[in-house]
């Protein structure tokens, strides 16, 4: 367990680092606006390793799919001291294996082809003999899902775990009677529950199902389910416009810049920058050969656009005029299949603009700068059809300076990222968005320092270690007062200590901010004008075993504070595992409201984060 | 009270704005002008709230599931002020209830300085009340409005076993949302029909089983208030209850056992009731 404890930040900082474009868990919240570099959500990657890891030590583990960048085997190194992963796409597998590992980690294998092959089967046993995590996450259909489990299930050891992904109803668009959540779902109706067990499931909607092998399986054995197909998904392998077509199921399909073969539910996923899918492959080449023309009059449209080139954009109108009227029927379909993708968004919304769609070409670039701040080609070109085209040069100013505060927003997301990772803030750096100040009271602010010193932010802290020397670090972000309290070990009494900060323009005695007779409290700090209240729009709260007191002693000075970061212990506020509703209650009469509980390296402990609802 | 003028939009899924027509007619009601912005195709959902003060603006491109392709805002009218009706705008709006909708436009309306305005209120939780359309198809026997049809929906998570419905209630027909997996004459598929359809063969069902908030919505009207429903695997302890009022029937199981004893309990209420009561006198 303290092995999975200490591997959870470093998956964490995985993540946050992401590779080649991929970045960050998936979200539940929004699936589709960025590239997940690990396609689970945390929480569910997370439950799933304590739960494996609490079985017993993690040596080997087998995942077969390598996921879209890899991060996830990463991930899986800092755990387990060998891991091998399948996947059919060699392009996958090239980057896996370069990151430093854990401590106890030794290999990184890759093996070539679909899980459930002879060969690789083969491959897998001689490379892991007794698997103690098999992951399957090589398919989205339940016959290739089946078959993987079918085949490669008897390596696990007995007690080691089996996890499947399901993705089935994250994409309902691919919805087909062959889903793996159908697959997991004979999995516990038809092999488990005659032998007395279940699944347990991960995650709702994107879930990881698991079970533990025992003696009895014998999966090879088993009558159900009924073998892979012989026919294989995918029947052709074209290059048409710089596109890959093929077929999946009932569905054609054409990828530029994807995975080969690309799937159905991997096209609505977007896993290839721009795919169209069509019901029959003649209709499919007529959309390439016609998106060729598009591409090439939209490219040059925007270049137009961009460089205020107006007579050259206006020569370009004439040639769009031409293009046949049955193609904006096909593009607004290929818009409602993979809504999010640039690539698409980019090219239809100055093709439309070309056409004199002005409204319609406008809003649909202004998607792209939703999705891609950092797409200065489509800024401009949009601020010159605010401009001319639409003559509203408001609007345009507008863009900009939206533009403008989002790419603070991201440059502060950035900072904390990178400053603040392994706390709690790290997780939702949107609560300093728009913030000037912050307050810590505890031990970690050397980290707020240095992300409030990038931000510019202006902090306040004070450390309840009496030791702390942190407080000679110079402050970018303006010069502070620090004090210290503590509670003394040897009779448990809070107790002053002096204020020796050696730099700042104030110096004088501690202020201590916790309500004990005798002890001046955040609120008494507000009166005597020594706390400001926009000192406190973000607070930091580290005190463990005195946060009940401070909290009281904080009445006023909470009314204060727009976000709310507090360690609290569970034994203390906590009950049945939920925070104590008390407290809870008590802070949503303070008008902040509970937006969720991170996890800490002290299993008995969370920081809770509350925010103040914006009106 | 000053006249108003409101454009109502929201940028998410089509479905998720069934639950916003209390609000116009709740903004109706008081001294105000409504302008909805909708996606093209989108028009049924407040096609018949349309009169002297409230009109649609339709946006010249579809949705897609998840929702408008393109910001409906840009579409506000000059003189109208724009109010958006999402609810996850807020952290603690995010439940799919009626005090979650009202409290988002009171906050919008706040926001813009249109303090006379009141934020809809209602002692009896309103419900979307989608106006009835005649039918491809009527029940001629009891049936289960099955809610196969799926929507991105992050708390949810179900399987259905038809196989098992079947049994359970072998004198229902099942109406189901989405093609069926098996075949079987009393899976009826009603997966191409209007939403307004779906609405309306809803008041007509015995049971209404669903899973996902989104698509379940068309059946939130007044005929379905006491109807028994259940809906599945969608997690009531973590997430709020859908659209609760107070008396709501409503049952939440997470499992196929659970829903097969929901079922095979009503089956049994049904056929204890008097003849009178069964026959609805």
């Amino acid at each position: 367990m303290t092995t999975v404890l200490r591997a959870l930040p470093a998956i964490d900082e995985l993540a946050r680092r992401g590779r080649a474009g991929g970045a960050c868990y998936h979200d539940h919240q929004d699936d589709s606006r960025y590239e997940p570099a690990i396609e689970h959500p945390r929480h569910v990657l997370h439950e799933l390793l304590t739960e494996v890891a609490g079985r017993g030590p993690l040596r080997t583990v087998v995942e077969v799919g390598a996921g879209r960048f890899g991060v996830r085997h990463e991930a899986l190194r800092q755990l387990a001291r060998c891991v091998v992963t399948v996947d059919p796409d060699p392009e996958r597998l090239r980057p896996l294996g370069h990151e430093p590992a854990g401590p106890d980690t030794a290999t990184s294998h890759t093996v070539l082809g679909h899980g459930h092959e002879p060969a690789v089967v083969a491959e897998v046993q001689r490379l892991a003999p007794g698997v103690d995590l098999l992951l399957l996450d090589g398919s989205d259909r339940y016959a290739a899902m089946a078959a993987a489990w079918r085949a490669l299930a008897g390596l696990v050891r007995p007690g080691g775990t089996v996890a499947i992904v399901d993705r089935s109803q994250q994409w309902p668009e691919g919805r087909r009677d062959d889903d793996v959540d159908r697959f997991t779902f004979d999995l516990a109706e038809r092999y488990l529950r005659p032998r007395g067990r279940s699944l347990r499931r991960h995650g709702t909607t994107h879930n990881v199902v698991t079970y533990v092998r025992t003696d009895d399986d014998d999966e090879a054995a088993a009558r159900w389910p009924e073998p892979l197909p012989s026919a294989p998904p995918w029947v052709e392998d074209l290059a048409v416009a710089g596109f890959r077509i093929g077929q999946d199921g009932a569905h054609w399909l054409a990828g530029r810049g994807g995975p080969t073969p690309l799937g159905h539910r991997a096209a609505l996923r977007q896993e290839a920058p721009l795919a169209f899918v069509a019901e029959t492959r003649e209709a499919l080449l007529e959309r390439l050969h016609g998106w060729s023309t598009v591409e090439t009059l939209a490219t040059a449209g925007l270049a137009a656009l961009a460089n205020a080139a107006r007579t050259r954009f206006t020569a370009l109108t004439a040639a769009a005029a031409a293009v046949p009227a049955g193609t904006t029927a096909w593009l607004v379909d290929a818009l409602q299949a993979t809504p999010r993708s640039c690539a698409l968004l980019r090219t239809v919304g100055a093709f439309w603009l070309l056409q004199g769609q002005h409204d319609l070409g406008a809003a649909l670039l202004r998607q792209v700068i939703d999705l891609d701040l950092g797409d200065t080609e489509v800024l401009r070109a949009l601020a010159e059809t605010e401009t001319w085209l639409r003559g509203d040069p408001a609007a345009a100013r507008a863009l900009l300076t939206t533009v403008r505060a989002r790419l603070a927003d991201r440059e502060r997301s950035r900072v904390c990222l990178q400053e603040l990772r392994g706390h709690a803030l790290w997780t939702q750096p949107r609560l300093l968005h728009r913030h000037d100040c912050l307050t810590w009271i505890g031990p970690g602010g050397e980290a707020g320092i240095a992300a409030a010193a990038r931000l510019g932010m202006r902090m306040l802290w004070w450390p309840n270690d009496p030791g702390a020397t942190a407080a000679t670090t110079p402050l970018v972000g303006g010069p502070d007062q620090h004090g210290t309290w503590w509670r003394d070990p040897r009779d448990g009494t809070l107790a002053q200590r002096p204020w020796t900060a050696t730099y700042g323009r104030e110096q004088g005695r501690a202020q201590v901010p916790v309500a004990v007779d005798g002890v001046r409290t955040l609120d008494d700090l507000l009166a005597s004008g020594a706390l400001t209240p926009e000192r406190l729009q973000v607070l930091v709260l580290d005190v463990p075993g005195a946060v009940h007191e401070v909290l009281r002693g904080a009445a006023r000075a909470l009314q204060a504070v727009q976000t709310l970061c507090v360690r609290i212990h569970h034994q203390a506020v906590f009950a049945g595992g939920e925070p104590h509703p008390a407290m809870l209650g008590w802070l949503r009469e303070q008008g902040l409201h509970l937006l969720g509980c991170e996890a800490t390296d002290d299993p008995t402990a969370a920081f809770a984060l509350l925010q103040r609802p914006r009106p | 009270m000053t006249h108003r003028a409101l454009f109502l939009y929201d940028n998410g899924p089509t479905l998720r704005r069934v639950v916003q027509r209390p609000i116009v007619r709740a903004l109706l009601a008081q001294d105000t002008t409504l302008a909805l912005g909708v996606a093209s195709g989108d028009e049924w959902l407040f096609a018949d709230l349309v009169g002297p003060r409230c009109r649609l603006v339709v946006v010249p491109l579809p949705a897609s599931r998840k929702g408008a392709l393109v910001d409906l805002r840009r579409w506000c009218p000059p003189d109208h002020v724009a109010i958006d009706c999402d609810t996850n705008a807020y952290a603690d709006t995010r439940s799919p209830d009626w005090a979650a909708q009202t409290t988002v436009v009171a906050r919008r309306l706040a926001a813009a300085g249109l303090h006379d305005l009141q934020a809809p209120a209602a002692a009896t939780v309103p419900m979307a009340d989608l106006p009835a359309v005649a039918l491809p198809w009527t029940p001629a026997r009891p049936t289960v409005y099955l809610d196969l049809d799926r929507h991105v929906d992050p708390q949810v998570h179900f399987v259905f076993d038809l196989p098992r419905l079947l049994a359970v209630l072998p004198d229902h027909d099942f109406a189901c949302t989405a093609p069926p997996a098996m075949g079987d004459p009393r899976l009826v598929d009603v997966s191409r029909w209007s939403p307004l359809a779906r609405a309306t063969l809803s008041t007509c069902c015995d049971v209404l089983v669903g899973s996902c908030w989104l698509p379940f919505v068309l059946t939130l009207h007044e005929r379905n208030r006491d109807r028994a429903k259940v809906v599945c695997g969608f997690d009531p302890f973590t997430y709020a209850a859908l659209w609760d009022y107070p008396g709501n029937p409503l049952e939440h199981v997470a499992t196929m056992d659970e829903l097969a004893g929901f079922l095979a309990a009503h089956r049994r209420r049904h056929q204890t009731r008097p003849p009178a009561l069964a026959a609805g006198r």
